[in-house]
């Protein structure tokens, strides 16, 4: 069964995968007051990135993606691939679980043990990755709405207390911190949108998939742009690096009559990672069946979601953890996954697609 | 403790297995060692909470710090 | 198992298939001891045509299914007064009476027992004469009906005021008193094994797809079913997602709001015997769309529909989310408003749960009552039960004061959907719940799971959030606002699959 999602569904399924679980998150901290300029440099060197995957899947012609992928790149380099990327999407969905249930951990239930929180959100991503790509656009749309909302609600709201100052002065250290943040920010979140390469079943036409990644991506990037310049300049500079979540804390400054409001952005927060970490089960469930040559994907779901509920306590144990491992230890095999392969990958399935027009022609 | 991981586990996949129409032997084996898997992926931390994660790229890092020295931005 | 092979097991030939026998006592020999056996209420009328010939006759029908004047006077006079050629026999006869003698507009010949059963149970008078073995049905179904009425159940203020009755030829003409024209189409159906009732299927053949019209027909004709007393049979056996609480079938019981649905390219389903109007597919937005919307200022309308979102996320979540701060994050509620409600919780006994679910059924409980009593009585339970059972609650300390608002408005709010209402107590228990364990978080996980069925559902082929799951602009004019008419050029995308033109352009320039 061939699942399609529309072109404007698929393209917020991107974006809230992209803002997913960073809303809360110091990103680019290392920039410090030119963490937009980071931002901006961040976005220019994944755009490539993000259009050669476009390019890719426009290449398969519309088939659906297994096919498609034994087209342009062979039957047994492709299911090597994708064993690959099981993994990457496995461990992918283990992080993002692991936020989500430290967050809430820290914020709201300090008694409560984390296990219970991810094993509801591991029951939740089970069923999510059951239904399938299409339910899941479509509940990106449904969700995109209420997320939209509060982010737009709380940007006007922070603008009030933002402090334009704290982005003076522009490069002071050079361009290294802002080279280094954008570095950071290639890895976590920006590139990560490979995933959904294994993700979309077939797209409606030959452009879709530039229709999708490329706005999707583009949004995703500027709405993290606002939100987290204006945190930092609600924050400052020298503290927006110190804590864990400082958007988080950049909400909690603002007052309506003694009311806060960071819990609302803690909510769009869970909804953006459920999004994350369902895409991710479903990428590496995919995968997996892909690798060992079934069609159906379904079955494995229950096995994958079930690890990933020790996998996200194991994997990382504390919130400083977090801290390091969304900074640290992603960039080797980050560069692995997000760039090399997919590199090697186009190359590979441009030279395979010229090569087969050519013969068509001769023959 | 760990037999409770277990038996939960394997009830679970038990019941899944029991609801699937069909059972062919190469999706039923597939289903099983990865649930293999996850379980003792349960087990191993319950067991020794101390476990180091495995670094299957570790050898790679060490290779690219090598290879990078000073401009080693990570 | 059909009316006349139940009677097969008693009677060792099967009889309803069989043809009619030229001999007028025969025939009635069989009708009295096999097809229509032990019915008292069948009347067989003798009498013989006048002429030199006279011929015997029988007029079989149903007491009080008829219409008795009707039948006296255009089928027993003339037949009577009538003196049929000499040289007539049999089948030529038949004809000659049908042609010539009987005036009725709604007659035809039925040669087998089976059909005369069936037709005499419909309220169709069936003539047997000697010599023939062919009967004439003549129709004149004339049984109690309810007048059309304003329907109780969706009163507008402003709008048509025609409601639906229990009889299907009725019903259709009424909407097709909204769709006049020849594109609208009726396919008829028949379900029930002992009931047969009659479903037809109304839709517009230049808007609808067949496809549609014929999934309709198909799922209706699979049904298997002994009796279709209501639509909500039909409703049942052929919805999707049959273990979803959500509505997946619309239901109406106003002609106006029938061929506005039609109109928008959905099929809609009438049984006889049923003042409800079942439309397909249904979408979640059609629950807080209503007609009057529609009738109303756009801006007017689409204020009210906003409303019914509001109530809708107050009914559902206003308890879950009033326990999750109480108990979880008092920091997000202004500090003055912890103090107050702090002290009127101080001597309350129990935790925030369970003063919810207390109060939650006791408001259930005073609905159902109120529901099924006569109105007069009905109010006074609404006012024992808000008054004073309320106010002594409060000052008993069996319940904090902001509970009872806190339950007061959850309740009133879900008046305002009625289609969704009934699901809003479940889903208002799983949010509860959800939070008195998990917090804020635990009822954004349960809003994730209650959004996840959502979108995993289908009506007929077309998701059930269609026109939520979309942000280009033509498809969400009539969501949670309605624009003016004039704008909404086109019809629903998900449902109008050939003509999608609702408004022709140069009618359509007619706004600023």
């Amino acid at each position: 069964m061939r699942e399609h999602v529309p072109d404007d569904q698929g393209m917020i399924l991107v974006l809230l995968f992209v803002v997913g679980n960073t809303l809360v998150f110091g990103l680019g901290g290392v920039a410090g007051p030119d963490i937009w300029l980071a931002f901006l440099t961040a976005t220019v060197m994944a755009l490539p990135m993000i259009l050669l995957m476009a390019r890719v899947r426009s290449l398969m012609q519309g088939a659906a993606l297994y096919s498609g992928l034994e087209q342009v790149f062979g039957k047994w380099p492709s299911r090597g691939l994708a064993l690959v990327y099981a993994l990457y999407a496995w461990r992918l969905s283990c992080f993002v679980v692991s936020d989500v249930s430290n967050f809430v951990q820290a914020i709201a239930l300090p008694n409560t043990p984390k296990v219970v929180v991810a094993s509801i959100l591991a029951l939740l991503m089970l069923w999510a990755a059951k239904e399938g790509v299409e339910v899941l656009a479509r509940f990106a749309v449904v969700m995109s709405k209420v997320v939209f909302a509060v982010l737009l609600v709380t940007f006007i709201l922070l603008l009030s207390v933002a402090n334009p100052a704290e982005f003076l002065p522009v490069m002071y250290d050079g361009a290294k911190p802002v080279f280094l943040g954008a570095f950071q920010l290639l890895d976590f979140p920006f590139l990560e949108v490979v995933v959904l390469f294994w993700v979309f079943d077939c797209f409606s036409s030959k452009r879709s998939p530039f229709k999708v990644f490329v706005p999707g991506f583009l949004s995703a990037a500027l709405i993290l742009l606002v939100m987290t310049s204006t945190s930092l300049a609600v924050v400052g500079a020298d503290r927006y690096s110190v804590f864990y979540f400082p958007i988080w804390t950049a909400v909690s400054r603002i007052n309506v009559s003694t009311m806060r409001l960071e819990a609302i952005v803690g909510v769009t927060f869970a909804i953006g990672s459920f999004l994350k970490m369902a895409v991710c089960l479903l990428a590496a469930s995919r995968c997996v069946t892909y690798a060992f040559g079934f069609s159906d994907y379904r079955f494995v779901v229950t096995p994958l979601a079930l690890a990933v509920i020790p996998g996200s306590q194991w994997l990382i144990t504390t919130l400083m953890e977090v801290e390091k491992s969304a900074i640290k230890t992603y960039p080797t095999s980050a560069t692995i996954y997000q760039v090399v392969l997919p590199v090697v990958f186009w190359v590979v399935a441009e030279i395979r697609v010229a090569k087969a027009r050519h013969q068509g022609k001769g023959g | 403790m760990v037999g409770l991981v277990i038996l939960v586990y394997a009830a679970v996949a038990a019941f899944e297995l029991w609801l699937w129409a069909e059972r062919p032997w190469q999706k039923v084996l597939l289903y099983l060692v990865l649930f293999a898997g996850a379980t003792t992926l349960a087990v191993l931390p319950v067991l020794n909470p101390d476990l180091k994660v495995p670094e299957p790229l570790g050898f790679l890092e060490k290779l690219l710090k090598r290879l990078w020295q000073k401009g080693g931005s990570v | 198992m059909f009316f006349w092979q139940k009677t097969k097991k008693n009677a060792p030939q099967p009889r309803g298939l069989d043809d009619l026998n030229p001999s007028l006592e025969i025939n009635l020999h069989w009708l009295k001891a096999d097809i229509l056996a032990s019915d008292e209420t069948i009347v067989y009328r003798r009498f013989k045509t006048s002429g030199a010939k006279a011929r015997d006759c029988v007029l079989v029908y149903a007491d009080n299914m008829v219409k008795h004047e009707f039948l006296s006077q255009f089928v027993l006079r003339p037949m009577m007064q009538s003196s049929p050629p000499k040289h007539l026999r049999g089948e030529e006869l038949i004809r000659y009476l049908s042609a010539n003698v009987i005036e009725s507009d709604g007659s035809e010949l039925v040669a087998r027992y089976g059909e005369i059963g069936d037709k005499i149970m419909n309220g169709v008078a069936v003539l047997l004469v000697d010599g023939c073995p062919l009967g004439i049905a003549v129709d004149a179904k004339g049984w109690p009906k309810r007048a059309v009425t304003e329907p109780p159940s969706e009163s507008v203020v402003r709008g048509p005021r025609t409601g639906f009755s229990e009889d299907l030829g009725v019903n259709i003409s009424l909407v097709r008193l909204k769709l006049s024209s020849p594109n609208f189409k009726t396919r008829f159906l028949y379900v029930g094994t002992q009931t047969k009732t009659k479903v037809a299927i109304l839709y517009l053949d230049n808007v609808t797809s067949l496809d549609l019209v014929e999934e309709v027909a198909r799922r209706i004709d699979a049904i298997e079913i002994d009796a279709v007393l209501d639509s909500g049979y039909i409703q049942e056996m052929i919805r999707d997602a049959p273990y979803s609480p959500f509505p997946t079938i619309g239901h109406t019981e106003r002609p106006d709001v029938a061929a506005a649905k039609i109109l928008e390219g959905r099929v809609a389903v009438l049984v006889d015997g049923s003042p409800f109007a079942l439309t397909v597919p249904y979408l979640l937005v059609e629950a807080f769309q209503v007609n009057e919307d529609y009738y109303n200022q756009w801006m007017v309308g689409s204020f009210h529909r906003l409303i019914r979102y509001i109530s809708y996320f107050i009914t559902t979540s206003t308890p879950a989310i009033y326990i999750a701060l109480i108990s979880y994050h008092p920091q997000l509620i202004p500090t003055n408003l912890v103090v107050s409600i702090s002290a009127s919780r101080k001597n309350v006994p129990f935790p925030g749960i369970v003063e919810v679910i207390l109060m939650g059924l006791v408001f259930e409980i005073l609905r159902e009552g109120g529901v099924r009593l006569p109105r007069p009585i009905g109010q006074a339970i609404s006012i024992v039960g808000a008054i004073v059972l309320g106010e002594a609650a409060v000052s008993a300390s069996l319940v904090s004061a902001p509970m009872i608002i806190v339950v007061g408005v959850t309740g009133v709010a879900g008046f305002v959907n009625p289609a969704l209402n009934d699901i809003a107590v479940l889903i208002r228990l799983l949010f509860v719940f959800l939070a008195a364990g998990l917090g804020l978080y635990g009822y954004v996980f349960g809003t994730i799971a209650i959004v996840l069925l959502l979108s995993s559902m289908e009506s007929f082929g077309v998701p059930y959030l269609s026109t939520m799951t979309t942000i280009r602009p033509q498809d969400i004019k009539d969501t949670v606002v309605r624009v003016p008419w004039w704008q909404m050029r086109l019809r629903p995308r998900y449902l109008a699959t050939k003509d999608r033109q609702r408004l022709q352009r140069r009618t359509g320039s007619k706004g600023p």
